[in-house]
């Protein structure tokens, strides 16, 4: 007879959503009068804030990435030295 | 230090970093009190802050590897000033694109031309203006040696932008962490964010660093490789 063994991936994902689930999320801190005298505007400035800190990060270290795989290829690089 | 060891620091710094990014994350988003007057945008604090710390430390160990670099002559040195002034460029970069996020909601205006933030787009450009000199310099050495000065000059910078709110107050806050008479000013709540912020940038700073560092020394071994002369360590 086949048994399901939950995987330890999706016990990791349940663990986590079990989580954030039990602490107070950031709709119920605010409360719901405040919301809905609130615009949605406030978290797009918060999200497209966030958004761009990883989004330069994360291209500074591919732009670093690609200029090493340049010089593995035997490369171009030589410039500086 | 061998490219292996860097890139081996560079690893265990950015694991370290991304799981200080994963708490920040949970803390901002689940944890922290919303704060009363300005609410939710003010949670663009706990990645304004940080970067801004990072870019001042970045555009200082630039300054200090530069003077170093300009007395000694050592290669490296010259390699990690430039790596970290391209990080404060990159932290830089965060902080004023955040901050004029938050301002156009709290202040109703993206920008003003007051003296913190005029005095931190300068130091920002002047550390532009450190690598558009290196790259123009006709002689290498030269160009490093000029670089060298703008990164000592630029840096002096950072004492201005930091008491620039003390000396002119505008609409920018005073400082709610380094306050020398009250001391910290922030909630408990707050405080615990912000330092794990604080913390997290530093290490991806750190191990970004690392990164970039390895790339001129692996640059360097190719330069030596191609002139037929062995590796250096």
């Amino acid at each position: 007879m086949h048994m399901f063994r939950p995987r330890p991936a999706i016990v990791l994902l349940a663990a986590l959503a079990a989580s954030l689930a039990s602490s107070p999320p950031l709709v119920a801190q605010v409360g719901t009068e405040v919301l809905a005298q609130q615009s949605l505007r406030p978290y797009w400035y918060v999200f497209i804030a966030y958004a761009l800190a990883w989004l330069l990060l994360l291209g500074w270290m591919f732009s670093i990435g690609r200029r090493m795989r340049g010089l593995d290829g035997g490369g171009a690089g030589n410039r500086d030295a | 230090m061998s490219l292996a060891r860097i890139r081996w620091m560079a690893t265990v710094l950015g694991v370290l970093g991304v799981a200080g990014v994963l708490v920040l994350h949970w803390l901002v988003f689940f944890w922290v009190g919303t704060e009363r007057t300005m609410g939710i945008v003010q949670r663009i604090f706990y990645v304004h802050v940080p970067s801004a710390w990072v870019t001042f430390l970045a555009f200082g160990i630039t300054a200090l590897c530069g003077a170093a670099y300009l007395w000694l002559r050592d290669e490296r040195l010259d390699w990690a000033a430039q790596s970290a002034a391209e990080g404060g460029l990159i932290f830089g970069a965060i902080m004023l694109t955040s901050g004029p996020l938050w301002a156009a909601y709290a202040w109703g205006t993206p920008w003003t031309w007051e003296p913190r933030l005029t005095l931190t787009l300068l130091m920002w450009f002047v550390f532009v203006g450190y690598f558009l000199v290196r790259a123009s310099a006709e002689d290498r050495q030269a160009g490093k040696r000029m670089a060298a000065v703008i990164g000592v000059l630029g840096a002096l910078l950072i004492p201005l932008v930091h008491v620039s709110v003390l000396w002119f107050p505008s609409l920018h806050p005073q400082p709610v962490v380094l306050n020398v008479e009250e001391g910290p000013t922030l909630d408990a709540d707050m405080l615990v964010t912000l330092m794990i912020g604080l913390l997290a940038f530093t290490l991806i700073f750190f191990s970004v660093f690392f990164l970039r560092y390895g790339l001129e020394h692996l640059r360097y071994q190719r330069a030596l490789e191609t002139r037929g002369q062995p590796r250096a360590a």
